[in-house]
């Protein structure tokens, strides 16, 4: 294995069979240890120009250096873990300047009052807003900014201007 | 062409100094192929002999000083001090055939003094008298002629007014106000001279509320306050988030003065059409200020619509671009490789190419159903799992090796080039994009002007860098009439 750690530690009789993925500019030189996503046992890592030098081998009971960005399982459908599901992925915040200010303001509505992808399409458990580009479900999907939308309409604060 | 080669053994720095001339560090390395090469092998392939040979027979590089120059007749005055953006500017049009003259104070542009690293062996020495002069000063002297004149001196205020009432464009790059206070300012010239164009170049504009904010000119007139002031530094480099803030994740300046560059560009565009405005219509010259942070922020992409439609800040991206997949630069085995793709095309070559030396890429790729959809393999999970994969594989290979794999499926894909590459890439060579020109400081390996493949009037590059003060008998003769008494003169009483 090398930019993938695809997880084979037994889970309840099974293999966990999650394919980590190690992005390159973060791990082409890297040592210490990660996490699996989903069954979160603990291996250490050391990378040297983008070759596994060492590892992955079990660390039990360590606490993990850093997360994968992001995980799925192709036995599975590849159901996936996105970035920053918390305890499994590592955060990406993409807010540059949250590191100052505090958590990022999600914004939901345009100026015209319309429903923008600033905000979580999916149940926050999914991730970072434009995850799923093609879903634009907002009834269903995230019912709380539909309700939300539906009292801008009436109110008249949705303009086409 | 070739020259030979020969091995050198380094122990200490004493035995590279030698190897700075280009006597002893030949160029090219290797020949560049010949016309019958490219002709029956790249232009036979597509068989576009024909319009190729026409091509080349009317703008290759060696037909271009037999031609005419747009420009020729055309005056430009250039003064500034420490900055790039007013020389860029003024040697575009030189290189257009215009006679431009760029003014220093009698001891020198302190660009001149500006060395890598303040090592002097990097200097360039003057091939008659010894002066010592650094290379980024004599690369953006292109075909500009070196004289001096103190404007700070009444008697050079009156020098330059005389010499800006026989130009048609003047070009400054002062600090802001520092010409009208002396008398030498638009406002001034343009009654001597209603035909002239008069450019001001700065970083963040010459009036307004921030025009005296404090640095070592009066004003932020450095380059970098002109990318740090319009998010550039910002949106270049990598995201904390991909590579800790401290180890890389960091706001990045571009390699060089990029600000400058850009508003010296623009400068040039706007003394061209003032120069179509004056000679169709008005018959007058006109006043134009260009900054280099406002010049910039003009290709910044969408980040200030994007802020104005929602607040949005873009965030850094490093290497990948958030709107294409693939379209990146990724770690390879001896640096990085550019892999570009995006529609189903493209995306399904690199991964068959990809497939034969690592086949688990097809499985966890093109079989995942979140990426089977052109749009949704831009989301930021789809290209951190592209990207791994896809470097998994260039990990054990070199640049050309991916380059060749890519190739061979019509993929479009490039090295990442180190300069030593770039200036052997046969491509380059060949044009020849990149050759040896003289200057005053002996042999110079240069880029040529990117304006130089035109059919009836090529720019070109004659010569770069002048000695200080080298042209002051003949361009004052010329312009102004002065002979050698008056210019003793001037000598003696430090104007020049």
């Amino acid at each position: 294995m090398c930019d993938v750690i695809w997880c084979k530690k037994e889970v309840d009789g099974s293999p966990c069979e999650t394919v980590n993925y190690l992005d390159p500019f973060c791990f082409w030189n890297w040592e210490g240890t990660i996490n699996c996503a989903e069954c979160r046992t603990v291996y250490y890592i050391h990378m040297i120009q983008g070759h596994m030098y060492k590892g992955p081998e079990e660390r039990p009971g360590e606490e993990p250096d850093t997360s994968p960005l992001y995980a799925d399982k192709p036995l599975e459908g590849y159901r996936n873990y996105m970035f920053a599901t918390e305890g499994r992925t590592r955060p990406f915040e993409c807010m540059p300047r949250s590191f100052l200010l505090g958590e990022a303001d999600m914004v939901k509505f345009s100026i015209r009052g319309k429903p923008v992808r600033g905000w979580r399409p999916q149940p926050e458990s999914a991730g970072i807003a434009g995850s799923f580009p093609y879903h634009w479900d907002i009834q269903n999907l995230s019912p709380d900014v539909w309700e939300e939308y539906q009292e801008k309409i009436r109110k008249g604060e949705v303009s086409d201007w | 062409m070739a020259q030979e080669k020969r091995d050198v053994e380094i122990n200490s720095i004493q035995d590279s100094l030698d190897m700075l001339t280009p006597e002893i560090r030949p160029w090219p390395v290797t020949p560049p192929p010949s016309a019958e090469e490219v002709s029956t092998q790249v232009y036979t392939k597509r068989k576009a002999e024909d319009f190729l040979g026409w091509v080349e027979d009317n703008v290759k590089f060696e037909k271009s000083f037999g031609k005419a120059e747009a420009l020729a007749g055309l005056k430009v005055l250039d003064i500034g001090l420490w900055r790039l953006g007013h020389k860029f500017a003024a040697s575009m049009l030189a290189e257009a055939g215009a006679e431009v003259v760029c003014i220093e104070p009698p001891g020198g542009d302190p660009l001149r003094q500006l060395t890598p690293f303040g090592r002097e062996e990097y200097m360039l020495a003057d091939q008659e008298t010894g002066e010592k002069c650094g290379i980024e000063f004599i690369a953006e002297m292109v075909n500009q002629y070196a004289i001096t004149l103190d404007v700070d001196t009444e008697e050079g205020q009156q020098v330059f007014r005389e010499l800006a009432a026989n130009a048609d464009v003047v070009i400054e790059a002062l600090p802001p106000g520092y010409a009208d206070e002396r008398g030498i300012g638009y406002r001034h010239l343009k009654d001597l001279n209603p035909g002239l164009i008069y450019a001001w170049t700065g970083i963040r504009g010459q009036w307004g509320p921030d025009k005296d904010r404090l640095s070592k000119h009066g004003q932020w007139e450095i380059e970098p306050f002109a990318c740090a002031s319009n998010a550039w530094i910002h949106s270049t480099g990598y995201p904390q988030d991909q590579l800790p803030r401290g180890k890389g994740g960091d706001p990045t300046r571009a390699g060089v003065w990029i600000a400058d560059y850009v508003a010296g560009e623009q400068v040039a565009v706007n003394i061209m059409a003032a120069l179509y405005w004056r000679e169709e219509f008005s018959g007058e010259g006109q006043f134009i200020e260009v900054t280099g942070a406002e010049a910039l922020m003009d290709i910044t992409d969408f980040d200030m619509t994007w802020y104005g439609f929602n607040k949005s800040i873009k965030a850094r991206t490093g290497a990948w671009d958030p709107n294409l997949n693939q379209y990146e630069w990724n770690p390879c085995k001896d640096g990085y490789m550019m892999i570009g793709g995006q529609s189903d095309r493209l995306w399904y070559r690199i991964g068959m190419c990809i497939e034969r030396d690592y086949p688990q890429f097809g499985r966890l790729i093109h079989e995942d159903p979140y990426l089977k959809e052109m749009g949704a393999r831009n989301a930021l999970h789809a290209l951190i799992k592209t990207y791994t994969l896809t470097t998994r594989w260039l990990r054990d290979i070199n640049r050309v090796q991916a380059e060749e794999a890519l190739l061979e499926y019509e993929i479009a894909a490039g090295p990442v080039l180190f300069v030593d590459e770039v200036c052997e890439f046969p491509h380059f060579k060949y044009r020849p994009w990149i050759y040896n020109c003289e200057s005053d400081y002996g042999t110079f390996l240069y880029p040529t002007s990117p304006n130089a493949y035109q059919f009836d009037t090529p720019h070109r590059l004659k010569w770069v860098g002048r000695r200080l003060g080298k042209d002051n008998g003949e361009i004052y003769s010329k312009w102004v009439g002065y002979g050698p008494t008056r210019l003793a003169e001037l000598k003696t009483e430090g104007v020049i």
